[in-house]
């Protein structure tokens, strides 16, 4: 059967270039931040978000997990139900929505994969792992570029099942694997003590099948490094120190997680993809009405939730940067 | 380790499952001024139980027994214990909660529900010694009882908090005068971060005494290494050698506290 080829000239422009600032998924929508359920129901229920960063960081993705898997997937042995059906679900949605991008020949349950922007194939049988390279969950994560996790539904409790996490921002899936989600929320500040933490996590457990839901969570990123593992603090944590007024906005990015949420009516889990965007202040600062709005939430900001988001020792310098701006 | 006896002279039911015994010892007296009895003997039963003592008379041989009776399994033990005269063995391995320096003035406490227990004897050693005494209790004590122990012993001297705030602590260990020693009891993790503070504050290694309490000791999980260890303090991982920040962030499929990388 036919299927597109491209060449590696195409394929550089496959994926159609849009200024980021005119994309960038901006996550304040008033002058202050303060954690609340913020969940909205997801328009378009789509997974995925096919940007131009898509070679680079699925590249990233791959090397992470050649060389430190197990920091970048954990999985217990009964997710594989809920790890067929996110892999089933993923490739679908490629197919329909991006046609030129990914292909499927299904032979009963014999499935061929194609990736045209990667230029790859894979045959497996449906159900058998064996046939494929990495788990289920494994395999289809290192064709996109948002982490997936696998929330597990079981004893009228939310657990980390299964997760490939290689963009964290600061947290441990070695760690938080088979963790509740009251749990593995305990470090964020007053989330658990508020009741907010229980509440949510209400909310989650009655979620429905084909009614997903979004919210976007942010923090700030020195150098614009994805893989802010805690793993690594030591490489990438001391850079905070570098941080002065002059240098603010090159150095500082906002890093705005764009997180979805599907029930997954088989396996009655739920998926949780973590697309992770990144802007230089120096960037965003080319929207003034951006500049003067992430000022005043950073300076409303409580100390302690700076403190849990790793910046509060070069806010001040970002607030001065950005007041210089305007 | 010789059986001692001893006659009991009153009892008094201090919490829902705790009492107070005061007794005589008959010949040898106890070794400490602070410490715990392994086993009990009395009409030829044999019992392991939980118990701690304090000394209130050296000359008279008196002690205060505190017993949990919710530690014991045996149901003669909780429903026909104590009788007049029973034999005490004591367990050499205690270390009690806080013990009293020559020039100490003031003694401040942190404890919570789980250390509360091993802090009742040394309230009445400070009291047997004219020590004052603060108490700062975390955690909703349930057990209405006891703290109405609690406040008979220590009048004012002791305050009720849901949590240790580090800038509620911070206030408290600042006002401090010379000769004040602080008792830190409860979980590790806490206990560390309650000496960091009190560190921070001015006070010296001399100054704090630690107890970290629970069924076994507390093990920390390496970020970097993924290495399982037992918590201690200024923890560095064995394996690795990383500097730890250990956190209060526990993992049961671990049975571990999440120990980040600290830096400089």
């Amino acid at each position: 059967m036919y299927h597109m080829e491209l060449t590696s000239a195409s394929r550089s422009h496959a994926i159609p270039s849009q200024p980021l600032i005119d994309r960038f998924p901006f996550p304040f929508k008033e002058d202050k931040y303060r954690y609340s359920n913020n969940s909205k129901a997801l328009e378009s229920p789509l997974v995925l978000d096919i940007t131009p960063e898509y070679f680079e960081e699925v590249k990233s993705k791959r090397d992470i997990l050649a060389k430190t898997h197990n920091r970048a997937y954990q999985a217990l042995s009964h997710s594989m139900d809920g790890q067929w059906e996110i892999l089933e679900n993923i490739i679908e949605e490629m197919v329909e929505q991006h046609p030129g991008y990914f292909g499927l020949e299904k032979d009963g349950d014999i499935w061929t994969f194609y990736n045209y922007l990667l230029e790859e194939q894979q045959t497996f049988t449906l159900g058998d792992p064996s046939t494929l390279p990495y788990e289920p969950l494994d395999f289809i994560g290192r064709h996109v570029q948002e982490d997936l996790i696998y929330i597990g539904h079981r004893n009228g409790d939310l657990y980390m099942d299964a997760g490939q996490l290689c963009f964290p921002a600061n947290w441990s899936i070695a760690f938080n694997l088979g963790m509740t989600y009251t749990e593995f929320h305990s470090p964020v500040p007053h989330y658990s003590d508020s009741g907010l933490a229980e509440k949510v996590r209400n909310f989650l457990l009655r979620m429905e099948a084909g009614k997903p839901w979004t919210r976007l969570n942010w923090t700030l990123t020195v150098d614009g490094v994805l893989p802010t593992f805690p793993e690594i603090f030591d490489e990438w944590g001391t850079k905070a120190n570098e941080v002065t007024v002059e240098n603010a906005g090159e150095r500082v990015y906002l890093r705005v997680e764009d997180q979805k949420l599907f029930r997954l009516p088989r396996s009655y889990g739920i998926l949780f993809g973590i697309h992770t965007h990144l802007i230089s202040v120096e960037e965003l600062c080319k929207k003034q009405e951006w500049a003067v709005r992430f000022c005043n939430v950073l300076e409303d900001l409580p100390d302690y939730m700076a403190e849990y988001k790793g910046f509060l020792s070069y806010k001040p310098y970002l607030v001065q940067y950005l007041k210089n701006s305007f | 380790m010789e059986e001692k006896k001893c006659e009991l002279l009153r009892k008094e039911k201090i919490g829902h499952h705790i009492h107070k015994l005061e007794v005589k010892m008959d010949d040898a007296v106890l070794s400490k001024d602070c410490g715990k009895i392994r086993t009990i003997k009395w009409e030829g039963h044999v019992f392991e139980h939980p118990i701690l003592y304090v000394r209130i008379s050296k000359r008279r041989k008196k002690y205060y027994l505190f017993l949990d009776e919710s530690k014991s399994e045996c149901s003669l033990l909780r429903d026909r214990f104590p009788c007049s005269n029973f034999y005490l063995q004591e367990d050499e391995e205690y270390v009690p909660a806080y013990v009293p320096r020559n020039n100490d003035q003031k003694v401040i406490s942190f404890i919570d529900e789980q250390s509360l227990f091993d802090t009742l004897p040394v309230i009445d050693l400070l009291l047997s010694k004219n020590i004052e005494q603060q108490i700062y209790a975390a955690g909703s004590l349930s057990d209405n009882k006891i703290k109405q122990y609690l406040n008979r012993q220590l009048q004012e001297n002791v305050t009720y908090m849901t949590s240790f705030t580090s800038t509620h602590i911070s206030s408290i260990l600042s006002g401090q005068f010379i000769g004040t020693s602080l008792s830190i009891t409860g979980t590790w993790p806490v206990v560390q971060e309650l000496k960091k503070l009190a560190v921070s504050q001015g006070f010296t290694e001399e100054e704090i005494q630690c107890k970290g309490v629970g069924p076994k000791q507390k093990k920390v999980f390496c970020v970097k290494c993924y290495s399982i260890n037992e918590l201690k303090e200024d923890m560095n991982c064995p394996d690795c050698h990383a500097d730890l920040d250990v956190s209060d962030h526990f993992s049961r499929r671990l049975e571990a506290y999440l120990g980040y990388i600290e830096i400089e």
